[in-house]
């Protein structure tokens, strides 16, 4: 899977279609991640746990 | 050539210039700059002049992953004004722009918005009027001019790179437009860029690299190679890149190489003095430099340097009457495991 930040979402899509994985499972957080306090990144981890386990743990098929 | 041989899509557009751009515009095709209509003849023109199968694959230009074929460079080259007997110099930018070690995808994506920089070497220079003399950084010669414009239309219709989506570029900078430029071997007291590389100098070459700024490294006033060196040094300071380029006027080097500094020790030199000081870094700064680069064992009292290591400064000769160097900064970090992009430097095949 890849985790990458809102701001990278079109590239992430266009990468998925030139390489026909367009079910490639992508986690995307907020952005930016470089220059915001290590309590923000820390709590913006904590919120997109749930979904990374979620990519991690499911079939292929089931994943969007 | 047969123009049934070519296999891009075909489109009509009313016979005005005007309307052909604002076609383009409206497709996404160009950089915003109006190009030239590139009809089958003009096509075919270029590809005639590699005597290239016009499907030879040169290589594949990320974020998409398109196959940059002959014919899909020569279509470019023709929007971008280039001349056929470009094309020589636009397959070696070509096969260096797509070989892996200047990781592309990378310099495509990043916000850091660098441009491609080409430095032509040998004798093509001559033959195509490739500029290495006065205002080699700016404008005037079709050759320097739309070479460097076809590499970024590259970029851009192959590889799929647009502002604001597939290309992050914060800021950029005009250098994405185009730059490139030839050493001006017959000013320099050293031997050329590609003889230091292994090439022989009647070898033509084109190197691409990341370039993702410029600072000037005026010096008026200096009459020795140590002063010259060690302003030039200080233009230098900063966050450090995976390689550097110090673009030396003829003028500069002449008294550099007077003194008897070789360009290894031009470069010795450099590095011994250019550096990011932790010493004048906030906190934050420091700690995060020492996180990145742990096998530096940094303290307060480090300097990290410009490169890695000396000779990743890259020496060419270039300008006109004057004293004015530039310092061109190379997008990127360096790492531990030698940097997320390098220089390519390709022979140029007639």
């Amino acid at each position: 899977m890849t985790l990458i930040t809102d701001a990278f979402d079109a590239l992430a899509k266009s990468e998925k279609e030139a390489f026909g994985a367009p079910d490639h499972p992508v986690l995307v957080v907020q952005h930016p991640i470089g220059t915001v306090k290590v309590e923000e990144v820390n709590k913006r981890a904590d919120a997109a746990f749930d979904q990374l386990v979620e990519l991690l743990v499911k079939p292929e098929a089931d994943k969007k | 050539m047969d123009a049934s041989v070519l296999q891009s899509e075909r489109v009509e557009v009313a016979d005005d210039l005007w309307a052909v751009n604002a076609f383009f515009e409206e497709k996404g095709w160009t950089d915003g700059l109006p190009i030239i209509p590139p009809t089958e003849a003009r096509v075919g023109q270029m590809i005639a002049a590699v005597k290239r199968n016009p499907q030879d694959v040169i290589g594949v230009v990320p974020p998409r992953w398109a196959p940059a074929t002959v014919e899909k460079i020569a279509i470019n080259a023709v929007m971008a004004g280039c001349l056929p007997q470009y094309m020589p110099v636009l397959i070696a930018a070509a096969e260096a722009l797509t070989d892996p070690k200047l990781n592309l995808y990378a310099l495509q994506a990043t916000t850091g918005g660098p441009a491609i920089m080409l430095i032509v070497n040998g004798p093509i220079r001559k033959q195509l009027n490739i500029n290495g003399g006065s205002n080699v950084l700016g404008e005037g010669w079709r050759a320097n001019a739309t070479i460097g414009r076809c590499i970024r239309l590259i970029q851009r219709n192959i590889g799929g790179s647009y502002p604001g989506t597939t290309c992050k570029a914060t800021l950029g900078w005009p250098g994405k437009y185009s730059l490139c430029i030839a050493e001006n071997e017959e000013a320099s007291p050293w031997e050329p860029f590609h003889v230091e590389h292994g090439f022989a100098a009647d070898t033509s070459t084109v190197t691409a690299i990341s370039a993702d700024s410029s600072v000037r490294a005026s010096d008026l006033d200096s009459t020795k190679g140590e002063g010259i060196l060690t302003n030039f040094a200080r233009r230098m300071d900063g966050p450090s890149g995976p390689e550097a380029i110090m673009v030396i006027c003829p003028e500069h080097a002449k008294i550099i190489a007077g003194d008897g500094f070789s360009k290894a020790d031009v470069k010795k030199f450099v590095w011994e003095r250019a550096g990011h000081r932790m010493s004048e870094v906030p906190e934050e700064t420091f700690n995060q430099r020492v996180k990145r680069r742990p096998d530096l064992k940094l303290t307060r009292d480090s300097v990290i340097p410009v490169t890695d290591r000396p000779e990743d400064i890259i020496v060419v000769v270039a300008g006109g009457d004057g004293s004015q160097s530039q310092y061109i900064h190379v997008w990127g970090q360096s790492t531990p495991e030698g940097g997320s992009t390098r220089s390519v430097t390709k022979a140029v095949q007639i």
